[in-house]
């Protein structure tokens, strides 16, 4: 067959792309982590499949019409190895403190998140957990490369991908949120009964029939209703597993990012609304004897409350009016499910968060942050990190022992939120005193997230 | 969930279904595949037929339950739907017990492929629409209307 233009021109563009795979590969990866090399191996088993794609092309007995559609391939396969590069994009050691990564890694392994896994920051005040499963392109994409192959055979499906905001957001205490987004990465393991409840989803299916005026309720509908709760439910599970992992450090970083993120409803398709989640979560770190917020608040003085870090973000308005303002974005039958769905989650969510609490019981009982373990950090380092000295390390009655992420992120948010006043001016020229001290806590703390991971690697190997 | 990848983009799927139209056509295809292909679209089918049958069975936690179901069956029921309004369940279910069958190595009859196959088609159509239909990047503009 004749050369075709298309068909050089998108060699041209593999060979590119082949050669900035390369490039990104040399790169160093905080923590040593591997997830980002196999993203780019998987890369590179694309551009290896598309350029056999377009050599087979080439041949002279392929029909015009194979050919053609061989060299369409080629590029879609081009166009997704140019987007995946762009995942890597912000996991380097430039975005990401590198003391953060084998800190969080330790909560992937405790939770045995078994999935390949990388971070990444961006310049945007976002948290998300991306999953990515190209697995089943091994066996039903046609003629893969044996480098796509060897790629796909070595990354634990599904990849997941961590966005945390680049350095201007990524101040220490806000990676609490992380433990929100590998709740992400088991929710699909926690399994709450909720036909326990049916009466009250049948309740909430009627309210919304009679808020859209219709007589049934059709599989459209129902579509619907089961994506919006499914989605709901699983953005619970993954607020439960953070307050489990991280207590009220999780909270105060959860309302920091909805504070900053734009501070509205968060009610979505995807999100319950963000009031809810916030009362959800002070009733549970109100649970126990002492519980978290007794704790924190005989140790600081400050009451944790569903405003406390995000007195900006507002709360839902009625439902009636909720339906009116969610109708102009997402339509009616959205705007009904969600404002419908909003007090059946509150009679469920203790169902969920209970079955998220005995599912992190079973797999990492060691990973929850007690009320206990907060009054002995705060008793510990709150009064010391005032005069610059990192948590790093803390004594019980079987010795001394290098301090977790979760006490670390507490002591964090506690200094943060009560004790900024006590802190010395920092040296040098700062844009604000108060911005000053803050940025010498972030450096204090990351350097004791870097110390106390080093003592834990020499307690391991002793 | 596969963010950032439609089923539309998504190239090992189009394969599949196309090694599937191949089978229905009695055409040659290498056994690894032929058994990688009824391997894959049974289960599509039957995951589909399962969500479907949980909708038809008013089971509105099917999706906290199973996730993946739920997404097989929005994959059919968002592009099918217009064509087999009601009768999508039936087609789902036949479809699925079509290459159950043949990957038995059993022989379901004609009426049965052809409609699995006329399934499959609507899908692919409906993938290509979706990409031919997909607009390019729209400029973006930062300036203040003050």
């Amino acid at each position: 067959m004749p050369e075709r233009a298309e068909r050089q021109f998108c060699a041209f563009f593999l060979a590119r792309l082949a050669h900035e795979t390369a490039r990104l590969k040399d790169m160093p990866f905080p923590g040593h982590s591997t997830g980002p090399k196999k993203w780019l191996n998987l890369v590179s088993g694309l551009i290896d499949t598309a350029g056999s794609y377009l050599e087979l092309a080439g041949k002279h007995a392929i029909p015009e019409s194979e050919a053609s559609k061989l060299i369409r391939e080629a590029e879609r396969l081009g166009g997704l190895a140019y987007r995946a590069l762009g995942h890597v994009v912000g996991s380097d050691a430039t975005l990401i403190p590198h003391e953060i990564v084998a800190p969080l890694q330790r909560w992937v392994d405790g939770l045995k998140i078994k999935n390949t896994i990388f971070f990444r920051a961006e310049h945007l005040p976002n948290y998300e957990l991306a999953w990515f499963d190209l697995k089943r392109w091994r066996t039903d994409l046609n003629n893969p490369s044996r480098s796509l192959i060897g790629a796909i055979d070595r990354i634990n499906w599904p990849l997941l991908r961590v966005t945390v905001p680049g350095q201007a957001l990524g101040m220490l205490p806000h990676y609490a949120v992380v433990g929100h987004e590998l709740g992400h990465g088991v929710q699909d393991q926690i399994k709450p009964d909720l036909t326990q409840k049916k009466a009250d989803l049948e309740a909430c299916v009627q309210r919304i029939t009679v808020r859209l005026a219709v007589s049934s309720f059709g599989r459209k509908e129902q579509l619907e209703l089961v994506d919006i709760l499914a989605n709901w439910v699983d953005e619970l599970k993954a607020d439960a597993v953070g307050h489990l992992l991280a207590g009220p450090a999780f909270y105060f970083a959860l309302c920091g990012y909805l504070e900053l993120a734009g501070q509205t409803y968060g009610i979505s398709r995807t999100h319950p609304p963000s009031d809810l989640r916030r009362r959800l979560l002070v009733a549970e770190l109100a649970k126990g004897s002492p519980s978290h917020i007794e704790v924190f608040e005989g140790k600081t003085g400050l009451r944790i409350t569903e405003t406390v870090n995000s007195s900006h973000v507002p709360f839902c308005p009625p439902p009636d009016s909720l339906f009116s303002e969610l109708k102009r974005p997402y339509g009616p039958l959205v705007a009904a499910i969600c404002v419908e769905l909003v007090p059946y989650l509150e009679v469920v969510a203790s169902i969920i968060f209970a079955e998220t609490e005995s599912f992190v019981r079973r797999v990492a009982p060691d990973l929850i942050y007690e009320p206990r373990k907060l009054a002995h950090d705060l008793d510990s380092h709150l009064d010391l990190i005032s005069v610059l000295v990192p948590p790093i390390e803390y004594r019980d009655s079987t010795g001394v022992h290098a301090a977790g992420l979760a006490s670390i992120l507490n002591v964090g948010w506690a200094a943060l939120l009560t004790r900024l006043d006590r802190m010395n001016k920092p040296r040098g020229p700062v844009l604000s005193p108060v911005a000053g001290k803050m940025e010498q806590l972030h450096e204090l703390l990351l350097r004791a997230v870097e110390l106390s991971e080093a003592r834990r690697v020499w307690e391991e190997q002793v | 969930m596969n963010l950032e990848l439609t089923p539309a983009e998504d190239l090992s799927l189009q394969h599949l279904l196309e090694n599937g139209l191949a089978i229905l056509d009695q055409q040659s295809l290498h056994k690894t595949r032929r058994i990688q292909t009824l391997e894959g679209l049974s289960r599509i089918f039957s995951e589909a037929d399962s969500a479907s049958q949980a909708l038809h069975a008013q089971n509105l936690l099917f999706g906290v339950e199973q996730r993946p179901a739920l997404e097989r069956f929005s994959l059919f029921f968002r592009r099918l739907d217009r064509y087999f309004g009601e009768s999508l369940s039936d087609r789902l279910e036949e479809a699925s017990d079509v290459f159950i069958k043949l990957k038995k190595n059993k022989k379901p009859t004609k009426g049965a492929c052809k409609r699995a196959r006329e399934l499959i088609e609507r899908l692919l159509s409906a993938f290509n629409e979706e990409r031919s239909m997909s607009p390019l990047e729209a400029p973006q503009f930062f300036n203040s209307l003050g």
